[in-house]
């Protein structure tokens, strides 16, 4: 932890050159997203409290991200400040005046970022600052070339292999499944005016290394967070169990290897391959005593048959065993499984929105289905990047089935909502309706907000600032419970803002 | 406590099922296997006809029967004939739900076979 008096200087040297990279922007951008040029820099958080990321290697760009602070909205505005393209060969076209530069997206994806000194954390006040922040949702950059060295043969040469493909996001053939280019990119990118396109840089933001990820959640003001990949969110989808399991075990010793700090706050789920339980609980049982792993992932894209049959349960005996929770994870891939099947719905913007509550929905309705919460009664369970609203739509259809088909549940002593209640669900991307206290309500009802987690999602393009937590209407016990001490508790974190 | 006298137990033999109105309640009065029992026939779920559906069993499935479903004889089941809802008949209370809770009364044969209800 630095002192607040490092903290301070540290800030003062950054507001000057931001200011004035801000002013330039502002001379041609309304308001928000902005790009900068220039030098490498780590990010700085001004008392305004003005993020600036910094470039990844190779990239021209740098960009800044207005989060809103003072504002009446809640939410990051992205709007660009300066034309950019995408040409017909994939690659980015950056302006500078008179001089353009060329980035392909697969090098900004596959770039290293420079390493940069951590920056302070709640430095800048606010109602944040004296809270502790847990993110129970933030995303690492597995690429094949980072789990390469820590996978079993074959399959590090496959992986090598797979370092010639171009990437897009969570998007890889033989890795990441995503099948999501069936949509017609979108016309429209005009000059000066701000970029509309389909693919904003800000749609392939990741995260590389536990330094960058570090400072990054520092800004956000977020202390503790749970690490889940990028592209093994599609691990589901993969048809080679052999391939799948041992990817997972890659990531997980890349995870241990490069990333777990619980010292400055950093954990991670345990990635667990649903296509041979019995060597996903042999995986939990290696790693369960390690100290950062505080969670096991479980993918639902593409899984078949759901995660409520009895072929899970070692998985789910090793877990309770473990006394790890274990947290079902979406993502929005189209695939002939259900609920998966999306290739007629368009634009992205609709399968996006459906598939991911519908994702935790097929879950939850499967562990429901199998008594999974009477049968395994010590394991906790958690959903997230679902939003909220729709737990107390699913308890009260599956309260009403139960009333008429008891005999179907037999494991249970009580309706289905109950068991609902013990579940945990984290809160991105959390809705925003015209007036949150609807959202409360809704909350309120089931689960309560005792069983709801803050998750940003970092870096994804969908993510949630903690300001969406403190601005709804919760008492302020509700909002350090969610924002923090649940997470705290159920996970077993550890605070490590800004190391 | 009232009691009120609503037949001799020659009326309610075995596996009979008999509605009466008592008080501008209606009530059911069912003989199963020899055992008298007095329900108010109305479902607290929606209002429908409870004292009119089968009696019949459930099943439970609990580390008990390794979680395998089981028939639960040891426990009469009265079924709704709206929508299936499951109470035990000792009791009145829903099967696995303690939401719902349907009236019974207590039942008492004299000496000379009045049979009477609690009510």
């Amino acid at each position: 932890m630095q002192s607040g008096a490092q903290k301070e200087t540290h800030h003062a040297a950054s507001v000057a050159s931001g200011a004035e990279r801000r002013k330039s922007a502002c001379s041609h951008s309304g308001s928000g997203y902005r790009v900068s040029y220039g030098q490498h820099g780590s990010i700085r958080k001004s008392p305004l409290g003005l993020l600036e990321l910094p470039p990844r290697g190779g990239i021209l760009c740098q960009t800044s991200y207005d989060l809103g602070q003072g504002r009446d909205h809640p939410f990051p505005v992205f709007t660009h400040g300066a034309p950019r393209k995408w040409d017909s060969r994939g690659r980015q076209q950056c302006s500078r005046g008179s001089r353009t530069s060329y980035l392909w997206r697969s090098q900004q994806m596959n770039a290293t970022p420079p390493a940069e000194p951590a920056p302070t954390a709640k430095g800048d006040g606010g109602p944040l600052a004296h809270l502790f922040i847990a993110d129970v949702d933030v995303h690492v950059h597995d690429d094949p070339g980072a789990l390469a060295p820590y996978c079993d043969p074959p399959w590090d040469d496959a992986l090598r292999e797979l370092t010639h493909v171009h990437e897009r996001y969570l998007d890889i053939p033989g890795f990441a499944i995503g099948w999501e280019g069936i949509d017609p990119p979108i016309p429209g990118r005009i000059p000066g005016v701000e970029d509309a396109g389909d693919h904003p840089d800000w749609e392939t933001r990741v995260v590389r290394s536990a330094d960058q990820l570090r400072s990054e959640l520092s800004a956000l003001h977020i202390d503790a967070a749970i690490v889940f990949p990028d592209n093994l969110l599609t691990l589901g989808a993969l048809a080679n169990p052999r391939y799948a399991c041992a990817l997972a075990s890659a990531y997980n010793r890349w995870i241990e290897a490069e990333w777990l700090d619980v010292d400055r706050g950093l954990h991670a789920a345990l990635v667990v391959a649903p296509h041979d339980p019995r060597e996903g609980a042999a995986e939990i049982a290696r790693w369960a005593d390690r100290s950062g792993f505080a969670a096991i992932y479980l993918p639902t894209a593409a899984v078949n048959p759901p995660w409520g049959h009895a072929m899970y349960d070692p998985i789910y005996d090793a877990a309770q065993e473990a006394g790890l929770p274990v947290v079902f994870h979406s993502v929005g891939i189209i695939h002939p499984n259900f609920p998966h099947n999306v290739h007629a719905f368009s634009p992205a913007g609709v399968r996006h929105a459906l598939l991911h509550p519908l994702g935790m929905i097929t879950s939850l309705m499967s562990l429901i289905g199998s008594g999974v919460p009477a049968r395994f009664p010590r394991l906790k369970v958690v959903f997230t990047e679902g939003g909220v609203s729709w737990v107390p739509f699913v308890a009260w259809r599956l309260d009403r089935e139960y009333l008429e088909r008891r005999r179907e549940f037999p494991f249970y002593s009580e309706p289905p909502s109950h068991y609902v209640r013990q579940f945990f669900f984290s809160t991105q991307p959390i809705e925003e309706p015209e007036d949150p206290r609807l959202l409360v309500q809704l909350i309120e009802a089931c689960p309560g907000a005792d069983h709801i987690l803050f998750a940003s999602d970092w870096p994804h393009h969908d993510f949630d600032h903690p300001r969406v937590i403190s601005r709804l209407p919760f008492t302020h016990e509700q909002k350090a419970a969610v924002l923090g001490e649940t997470a705290l508790e159920l996970f077993r974190l550890r605070s490590g803002s800004g190391g | 406590m009232t009691l009120v006298a609503v037949g001799h137990v020659s009326d309610f033999p075995s596996g009979s099922r008999t509605r009466i109105l008592v008080q501008g309640r209606e009530l059911v009065i069912l003989n199963v296997d020899g055992e008298l029992h007095a329900v108010r026939n109305r479902c607290p779920h929606q209002g429908g006809p409870v004292g009119e559906g089968p009696v019949t069993v459930t099943v439970r499935a609990d580390s008990h029967t390794c979680w395998d479903p089981t028939v639960m004889r040891d426990m009469h089941v009265l079924r709704c004939p709206w929508h299936g809802m499951d109470y035990d008949l000792a009791t009145g209370l829903a099967v696995g739900n303690h939401r719902y809770r349907f009236r019974v009364y207590e039942t008492r044969v004299d000496a000379d076979g009045t049979v009477e209800v609690v009510l």
